[in-house]
This record gives structure tokens, sequence and C-alpha cells, in this order.
């Protein structure tokens, strides 16, 4: 394989992307089973569409799994308290009822759509397909990882929004909250 | 002569490339000498043979360079003389761990003759034991100075620096000995491989035992040890959950009316 030769900046954003994508797919993988638990037992008809969500999300967690093998990119220190956070953001809003899943799901998505969507901006400014190094076979996979996932992501905010994540109530409250928290955690893990 | 001295503080900036080849290993760099520029890598290589007989000191540094015909201004442009000496022999020792698993043989080993009883844990621990020996071997030439180099190494000023070497070698060793995760326990095989390694290179300064047989006992007891306190830690993990399993059982049959 041609090597092809990397800046520290672009070292340290790809690092940067593999731990915060990791962290958040480790989140979105137990989010979905936090509900899962709940509604499978509280409202059996949906139990299907959370599972083909759930496993979407599985497969995002391990591909960055191994992507930060791959890479020696350190994980994100914070793991434990992603787990629990997680978890609990699930469990809570699935308790809430359908309705209150769903919105989860769209504020979520909401804000890893445009998180995916940035990077993957970043990846075709810095790595632009004419240029010799961008096809290198490490970045285009990475690219094409990155917008994979987005569609999908995007694809489970359009799931939430059919299944009435608007009658949620408090619907404002509830999304905003959790699309801060969720930035807010994105910034985090992108740094520690 | 102060121009001599800044063109050669001009001429030989301590790192050279800010550029790294992308592929896989190199996101973090287990080359480090490589970031040097190549005349102070020759300077430093060129002390470095003279650490055994001079230690690292600033004499090394200037004979060194007088030996390659540079100015004996040119050790100036490592500003910390003998701590610059010692950090390269720490990367120097790092690489040739990284360099020595890239040139390993890559086809699989012959199939046991005996089946392999050890646990998982205790297989990465005899693979970590070994590399800890191979780089702790790498001491064996400036082992008179080393309780100088460690000791200039804890001073305050320096420790951002020691410690950050110490991490990059507890991560070589522990991602070479096969480890694997995308959990907290990266941190925590990372730490205590840190502490292992630590302590035995400081048991080895005093070590008086031929060929360092001591030492290389000292690693693998060591090494027992925080396996001994990680399996503890599993089993109260195992015995708690248990408990919460079996009072949420005890619960819901209290609740259940028959």
């Amino acid at each position: 394989m041609a090597r092809h030769a990397l800046s520290k900046a672009e070292a340290s954003f790809i690092t940067k992307l593999i731990r915060v994508d990791q962290a958040g797919e480790l989140g979105a993988d137990l989010i979905y089973r936090g509900q899962y638990m709940v509604l499978s037992r509280t409202k059996p008809e949906i139990e299907p569409l959370i599972k083909h969500m759930w496993e979407q999300e599985q497969h995002h967690r391990r591909t960055f799994n191994e992507l930060q093998q791959k890479y020696r990119v350190r994980p994100s220190l914070l793991t434990p308290i992603w787990k629990v956070a997680a978890t609990g953001l699930g469990c809570a809003t699935a308790l809430l009822g359908q309705e209150g899943a769903m919105a989860c799901t769209e504020a979520v998505e909401t804000v890893i759509g445009g998180h995916y969507n940035t990077q993957l901006r970043w990846l075709h400014e810095n790595f632009p397909p004419k240029e010799e190094r961008s096809k290198d076979e490490e970045i285009t996979s990475l690219k094409s990882i990155v917008k994979q996932f987005r569609d999908e992501e995007l694809e489970h905010l359009e799931i939430a929004v059919e299944n009435d994540s608007h009658e949620a109530r408090p619907y404002w409250l509830l999304t905003e909250t959790i699309k801060a928290g969720c930035r807010g955690a994105i910034w985090v893990a992108e740094r520690v | 002569m102060f121009r001599t001295v800044r063109s050669c503080a001009v001429a030989l900036p301590t790192r050279a490339s800010t550029l790294r080849a992308y592929h896989s290993i190199n996101l973090i760099n287990t080359k480090p000498t490589e970031d040097y520029n190549p005349k102070t890598k020759k300077l430093l290589d060129a002390a470095m043979d003279l650490v055994p007989s001079l230690g690292f000191t600033d004499q090394a540094l200037t004979l060194a360079s007088r030996r390659l015909g540079y100015t004996d201004t040119t050790p100036l442009v490592l500003p910390e003389g003998p701590l610059d000496l010692i950090v390269y022999h720490l990367r120097r020792e790092r690489e040739k761990l990284a360099v020595a698993s890239e040139t390993a043989p890559a086809d699989p080993p012959a199939a046991p003759t005996t089946p392999d009883f050890r646990t998982k844990d205790q297989r990465l621990d005899d693979a970590c034991h070994e590399l800890i020996v191979q780089r702790l071997k790498g001491n064996i030439p400036v082992i008179e100075h080393l309780d100088n180099a460690l000791a200039l190494m804890v001073q305050p000023q320096n420790m951002a620096e020691s410690l950050s070497e110490l991490g990059a070698l507890s991560d070589e060793i522990v991602h070479q000995a096969g480890h694997r995760s995308s959990d907290f326990d990266w941190y925590t095989r990372r730490a205590s491989i840190s502490a292992v390694y630590a302590a035995s290179e400081v048991y080895m300064c005093q070590d008086k035992s031929k060929n360092f047989e001591d030492t290389w006992k000292f690693v693998k007891s060591s090494l027992e040890a925080r396996r001994g306190l990680q399996e503890g830690v599993g089993n109260v993990g195992q015995w708690v959950s248990f408990q919460g399993i079996a009072s949420v059982m005890v619960i819901r049959s209290l609740m259940t009316r028959l």
C-alpha cells in the first residue's frame, strides 16, 4: 500500500473522530438496549422496529471498535459514565411510553446525523477525491463508513418521526434537553 | 563566535518532520526517533555510545559532537542536555521493541506439542513479561548510570515527559502482547504494566545477581500479584451481580400471590 503523509493536525482530527464516534456508538447501542428492555415488555408491537435500529447500532459500534483497535486510538476515559448514562436515558425515555422513546431517538439522531455530516465534510475538504492521497484505501473506507452510518442514523430519525415522536409531552423540553446533553457528550468525548 | 552559535541553532532544529505516514500503526508514533533531525539523531546516537563510560552528561554530548566534527556549540540544539539524552535513550529502546515485532517472522508458530492450559490472562501476562524483560535488557549497557537517569526523570519539571514516555512504552507492550480493548480496561491494563515496569526498573538498578536473574523474577512475581488483584476484583463483581439477581428473584417471589 502506498503510504501518504498525514499532517499532525490531520492525524489528531482522525484520532478524535474515531474516539468520539466509538463512544457515541457505544452510547447508541446502550440507549436502544435500554429501550428494548422496557418496550419489549410494555409495547410488544413495536419490538421489531426497535430491534431493527438496535441491530444497526450494534454493527456501528463493532465497526468503530475495530477501527479504534486497528489505529491504536485510546477509547474515551469516561466509558463507564457513557455506559450508565446511555442505559439510563434509554430506559427512562422508554418508561415515558413509545412517544417518549421516539422523541429521544429523534433528538439523538438529529445531533448525531449533523455530527457525522460535519466529519464527512471535513474528510471531503481535506481529502478531495481528485487528490492522489485520497485514493488511499484507508481514507476511502473511512469516508464510506461515516457516510453509510450517517444515512442509517437519519433513517432512524425518520422512523422516530413516523412513529409519533412529536406526540411526546413535554416534547420541546425533552428533545432539547437530550440534544444539549448529546452535544455536551460529544464535546467531552472528543477530548477525554 | 556568536554567528556560529546562531547558525548552528537554526541549522539543527531538534524536530524535523511534522508529517507522518497514514498507516494503521502511525496514528500514534511508534518510531519516535524518526522525528529527530538526521544530524541531531546522529549526534545523539554518538553520545549514546559514550554513555556507558561518561553517563547521561553534557560531556558525552560534547565529546560526541567533537568526534563527529561538529562545533562545540552544536549540543546547544538540545537545551536540556542530559535529559534530552535520557529521553532519546527511552525513545530509541521503545522503537527497538516496535521494530523487533515488525521484523519478527510472520508465519504462525508451529502447533504446540503439549496442550496450552493457560488462561487468556496468563497468556497475556507471559507475553508482557517477555516484552518487559526485552525492554529492560536495553538498559544493561547503561546500567551504571540508570539510577542517575531515574533521579533526573522523576524531578517535578521532568515528570510530564517521563510519564508520557512511560505511557507510550506500556501502550507498546500491551498492544504487542495482543491485548485489544475498547473499554475501560484499556486504561487499567496499561496502568498496571506501567507500575510493574517502573518498579522493575528501580529494582534493576540495585540488582547484583548474575545476568539480572533476580530482576526477571521480580517482573514475573509483580505481574502475578497484579493478576491476583484483577481476578479478585472480577470475583467480587461476580458475587455482587449474583446477589443482586438473587435478591430481585426473592422480592419477585414474595410479591407473587399464590
